[in-house]
């Protein structure tokens, strides 16, 4: 079933900016682009077991890496959106030797600290603009009327793309040998499972697509500026995705995505009651239903299942 | 002689950081879990303080203890209604909690009281300042080291000499052993998360009187509490205080060079720290 | 009296004891036998509520059954664990003072389990995390006596010690042997030291009861067969 239904519902959002008007246009890029960062950050954390609340630096680097190589080589944009995921990769080369000797509580934050550098850093050097940020220069290469239509396109074929590796990492024996190394690290070490370079990998595909993720981002609004790129609503958005969507699931973060949008574009708080709702709903599905909207539509689904079969 | 005084603002100010990271370094040794709203707590408390100064002017002296002893209450009830409820072999439940914790209580006092900075009035003695040989040493930066020391010292004399305090740290040891001898842990891991919550308080107090802030201030006092422990290095409390002294000076050194600099030497140091001595430099086995 | 009725322990989906039942009165002394995961510790999990159980554990009447540890341990039942178990930033006393805090009044102090242990009184301020294996082992069932308890579990005292360092251990148990009212349940890997040492012993294989009866009077062989599980021919 799954095998005709996906490509169909693909298909289906590829012609959706022929429907969509310009608002919805623009907020279901910005739901896709969520969808990547996600699918991205559950890949470090949900099978990883390493868990990040610095991804907010790899996307701000990989928004910069985009605005720079297009002012200075005078590439093509939408061509630059891998370069920015190689720069982000790397920037998770250049940090693994000094955070993998920290572990949980301690990774995470540690990775929120470089994180903090590279916006101080960014801030005030003015080869990226300093706190003013800078525009998209080549912005005149591009297609005004195509533009928003494009930013979807792209968001949407990294979502699906990046969906896409994490389900075929999953399946090969990577994905076994990174979450057996998630589950008992002594275990898999026994069993011949180099840690640090299965952990390695993971972090730097995590972080690249991160990277990809901001250029795209940034690439549709034009701008870009140092607090805008390295704010950590960026990791709260993402933590809260995933959590409310399943953590460590496939369909987690998709499902996450479009209930955190659909709540913050209907409830219509104010933005800070909006996080005070989602840190208790946080705080209450980690308590009382830890798999998430996808462990809940699971279970739903096995009843059913149950019944169709009994009836 | 502008180098003495950096060096001792440095050091009074780390001895403020070093209050900052006791509470969070006690949690972990104990629950070996850490607490990402540890910075809320500690401006949490600052904002309890200012309503309560707000609705009766009581003096500080009355102010500091009442605070302290509130946020101990709403860090044992916070361990026991909900971090008690997810520990286990999986560190990163407790770590996603408190962070939606952390996002709860940072939007809570923005509703509460905008996101304006606020300080609290530590009266005459904010602007006082005592002669030492020339150097010019302000009162209120003195009263916290002061402050910071005797509850370094008093922490450490629970840990060691009490009975409450072996309970602790037969607990770190063994937290299912200690089932044996009649101790409920979850009990203890909450009056730890209290007294942790009271730490955080307090320090958040102090810095409300020598600075103003905000809702938001809470995320980088965080980041000044991890950095704290991770510098000193895990395993002693006193490593928490060269850990709080050596980052204080590094960040009066950074501003003294480079006035925009900000957090960013601190760190940076921490980096480096983590490069080359990752036990932290008064720890004696691997941070973890 | 000990009551141990139809007891099983469970670890998630892994049984681990099956319907054990056995009584034990005031002064005796049990040794449960039996080979590497016949559920020996899991027996002494059981009854001091560190292993998850089904089934009824009496004390005097009291059923333990529906108390969590510490309840039970404050209701008398204190327990010398596998590995010893140190608390490995206390020093020696400290160790002996934590098995003090469950409060109940007794014969046993920092004093009398000196008297019994002489190495724990010399070397009283010293982290229990450097002492050797024996002296811990010392340390653990000092620590148990100083909760004054009525049941005394013992798991496997004499694991990984040098002989002459067991034989030592066991010594000292023999000395607490009828002088008082204290039961105390030994596991031990060394079936005729067990024995030698206790009133009733009860074989286990797979987790079930496959021979029980008083010490004295044993049938090594029918043990040794009931041990490894062969059936009588």
């Amino acid at each position: 079933m799954n095998r005709f239904l996906v490509p169909l519902l693909i298909l289906i959002l590829c012609a959706m900016p022929f429907v969509l008007g310009r608002g919805m246009l623009f907020l279901s890029t910005e739901i896709l682009v969520v969808i990547a960062m996600a699918q991205a950050w559950n890949l470090l954390a949900g099978y990883g077991g390493l868990l990040s609340l610095g991804h907010h630096g790899f996307i701000g680097i990989g928004g910069y890496a985009l605005f720079i190589v297009t002012r200075d080589t005078g590439l093509h944009p939408y061509l630059a959106i891998p370069f920015a995921g190689v720069v982000s990769a790397g920037l998770a080369l250049i940090l693994a030797p000094i955070l993998f000797r920290l572990r949980d509580v301690y990774f995470a934050v540690g990775l929120w600290v470089s994180a903090e550098i590279l916006r101080i850093v960014v801030m005030r050097v003015d080869f990226t603009g300093n706190v003013n940020g800078m525009p998209l220069t080549a912005a005149r290469d591009l297609n005004r009327e195509w533009m928003g239509t494009n930013a979807y396109w792209l968001a949407l074929a990294l979502a699906v793309g990046v969906t896409l590796v994490v389900w075929l990492m999953m399946r090969s024996s990577f994905g076994l040998r990174l979450r057996a190394l998630r589950d008992d690290e002594v275990a898999a070490r026994s069993i011949g499972v180099a840690p640090r370079q299965v952990r390695l990998i993971v972090f730097m595909i995590s972080a690249g697509f991160a990277g990809m993720a901001g250029a795209v981002h940034f690439l549709s609004s034009l701008f870009i500026t140092p607090v805008a790129a390295f704010d950590i609503t960026w990791m709260v958005t993402l933590v809260f995705v995933t959590i409310i969507g399943g953590i460590g699931r496939l369909h987690g973060p998709i499902l996450g995505a479009i209930l955190y949008f659909a709540l913050r574009e209907f409830l219509g708080f104010s933005s800070s009651w909006y996080l005070f709702a989602l840190g208790a709903a946080g705080i209450l599905i980690i308590l009382f239903f830890p798999r998430g909207l996808a462990g809940l539509l699971d279970t739903l689904i096995a009843k059913f299942a149950k019944k169709g079969t009994a009836s | 002689m502008i180098w003495v005084e950096t060096l001792l603002n440095g050091l009074m100010l780390g001895g403020l950081y070093a209050l900052f990271g006791l509470g969070l370094s006690l949690i972990f040794g104990v629950m070996k879990i850490a607490n990402i709203a540890h910075g809320e707590l500690a401006i949490g408390g600052a904002f309890l303080a200012f309503t309560v100064v707000g609705a009766v002017p009581v003096p500080l002296v009355i102010l500091l203890p009442v605070i302290a002893v509130l946020m101990f209450g709403l860090g044992y009830a916070l361990q026991s209604a909900m971090i008690n409820r997810v520990l286990g072999v999986d560190p990163i439940p407790p770590l996603l909690l408190t962070f939606g914790l952390s996002i709860l209580l940072q939007n809570l006092l923005v509703e509460l009281y905008g996101a304006n900075s606020r300080s609290l009035d530590p009266g005459s003695f904010g602007i006082e300042g005592i002669d030492l040989g020339g150097l010019s040493v302000g009162l209120l930066p003195l009263m916290t080291l002061v402050i910071t020391i005797a509850l370094f010292a008093a922490l450490q004399w629970m840990l060691s000499r009490t009975s409450f305090g072996r309970t602790i740290r037969a607990t770190s040891d063994d937290p299912e052993i200690v089932a044996m001898m009649g101790v409920d842990r979850r009990h203890i891991f909450a009056l730890v998360m209290g007294l942790s919550a009271l730490l955080a308080a307090v320090a958040g107090m102090l810095l409300a009187m020598r600075t103003s802030i905000t809702p938001f201030s809470g995320a980088e006092r965080l980041l000044i509490a991890f950095e704290v422990i991770v510098i000193g290095g895990l395993g002693s409390i006193w490593a928490s205080l060269l850990g709080g002294l050596v980052l204080g000076v590094v960040h009066a050194i950074g501003f003294r060079l480079d006035p925009a600099s900000g957090l960013l030497y601190g760190h940076i140091l921490l980096l480096v720290v983590l490069l080359v001595r990752p036990q932290g430099l008064a720890g004696k086995r691997r941070t973890r | 009296m000990l009551e141990v009725g139809a007891l099983d322990a469970l670890y998630g989906d892994y049984h681990a004891l099956f319907e054990l039942s056995f009584t034990l009165n005031p002064g005796e002394t049990l040794a449960v036998v039996g080979a590497n995961g016949a559920g020996k510790s899991s027996l002494l999990g059981a009854i001091c509520g560190l292993t998850t159980s089904r089934g009824e554990v009496r004390l005097n009447g009291k059923s333990l059954t529906h108390l969590a540890t510490p309840a039970r341990a404050k209701a008398g039942i204190a327990l010398s664990p596998e590995g010893r178990r140190m608390f490995t930033s206390l020093s020696v006393r400290e160790n002996l003072l934590m098995g003090a805090r469950v409060g109940r009044k007794g014969p046993w102090d920092i004093s009398s389990v000196g008297a019994l242990f002489p190495i724990l009184d010399e070397f009283a301020d010293r982290p229990a995390g450097l002492l050797s294996g024996g002296q811990q082992q010392m340390v653990a069932i000092g620590r148990a006596l100083m909760a004054n308890p009525v049941v005394l579990l013992l798991d496997e005292v004499s694991l990984g010690l040098a002989p002459v360092i067991a034989e030592e251990v066991h010594a000292a148990l023999a000395k607490l042997r009828g002088t008082s009212e204290m039961m105390t349940l030994i596991v031990e890997q060394d079936v005729r030291r067990a024995l030698g040492g206790s009133d009733h012993y009860l074989c286990l294989l797979e987790g079930r009861d496959v021979m029980h009866g008083p010490s004295g009077t044993v049938d090594f062989d029918a043990l040794g067969r009931a041990y490894f599980g062969e059936t009588a021919a």
